[in-house]
């Protein structure tokens, strides 16, 4: 009887564990690829208004303003 | 005797009008963004690029509508500066995009008498303050003259190389009865203040017009480190390096 206590609270606490712990990496996951899909944007978008003439100060900020909306929403939308 | 009389009033009269004129004061100046769709490539209007661009530009165009600079001056020096904006109501954001899109962020001092400008601004997270000579010669006083409200005004040219390595003109209004040779964001050195400037995308235009026969003091301590234009294009060029984006 012991014995089978023993192992069902051991099944519980690590498969609670580890549910867990996949939950955190999934959303790190998410926020990583958010934040990559974001940055690819917002460099994209820098490289247009280079190339549109802005000068490199201003695309730096514009991309920055659209970099930290992009990532507000939780990426491209 | 009636001679006498005549160039005795005729002094006064001259004396007054001279110690009277006015060399002192302050324009205020607001601005209006003018870009539509300049970009006859079908391509280029419907890429997303254009479409985050069009959409930034829309949110500019609407804080220039309360946005004001302020020239202040005296016969050889001038300031020129961005207004507070009280009424914003969390749009500062916009409202500091709209000063950056013509490089009317910071502030700026200029002397005639040395034809030395200065602009104290945020370049790269970093308080820096430009020192620039200021070129008359790269004027061109054309023969077109219009009306600015009371003020009769000439037209003057100049080019302006832009990053991607194009041209563009910049034409500004002068009213050569404003003798000072100031002007906004920067261009300075035609014979009369500047009442209207148009840029590649936008006109920064006078409001406010008023003359004083006080001396005005103008605020030269500006606030950065002083850069001279090759520092400044060495130090943009490793703070780009340094940046999280970067050109193809």
């Amino acid at each position: 009887m012991k014995k089978i206590l023993f192992t069902l609270f051991l099944t519980i606490t690590f498969g609670v564990g580890l549910n867990a712990n996949a939950k955190t990496k999934r959303t790190i996951n998410i926020q990583e690829f958010e934040y990559l899909d974001c940055m690819a944007e917002a460099t994209g978008y820098y490289n247009f208004l280079l190339e549109e003439g802005v000068s490199e100060r201003k695309a730096q900020k514009r991309a920055n303003v659209f970099l930290n909306a992009c990532l507000e929403v939780g990426g491209i939308q | 005797m009636k001679t006498n009389i005549l160039f005795f009033y005729l002094f006064f009269a001259i004396t007054f009008c001279s110690f009277s004129q006015s060399n002192s004061g302050f324009i205020i100046y607001g601005q209006k963004i003018t870009a539509s769709d300049n970009n006859k490539d079908k391509a280029k209007i419907n890429s997303k690029y254009q479409k985050m661009y069009t959409a930034q530009l829309n949110a500019i165009r609407e804080s220039s509508k309360s946005i004001t600079y302020t020239l202040r001056f005296n016969e050889d020096e001038c300031s020129f500066k961005v207004d507070k904006n009280l009424d914003l109501d969390g749009d500062e954001g916009n409202f500091e995009d709209a000063a950056l899109h013509v490089d009317g962020d910071g502030e700026r001092y200029f002397s005639s008498k040395t034809n030395i400008g200065f602009w104290a601004h945020n370049a790269f997270d970093k308080d820096v303050v430009l020192i620039d000579s200021i070129n008359s010669a790269s004027w061109v006083i054309t023969k077109e003259v219009k009306k600015f409200g009371e003020y009769e005004v000439i037209k003057a040219t100049q080019e302006q190389l832009l990053s991607n390595g194009k041209k563009n003109q910049i034409i500004a209004w002068f009213a050569p009865s404003i003798s000072n040779s100031f002007g906004p964001i920067g261009y300075y050195g035609l014979p009369g203040a500047i009442l209207e400037l148009h840029g590649i995308d936008f006109v920064i235009f006078a409001k406010e017009i008023k003359l004083s026969s006080k001396d005005f003091k103008i605020n030269k301590n500006l606030k950065g480190e002083y850069l001279n234009k090759a520092e400044y294009e060495k130090f943009s060029k490793e703070a780009v390096a340094n940046s999280i984006f970067k050109p193809n």
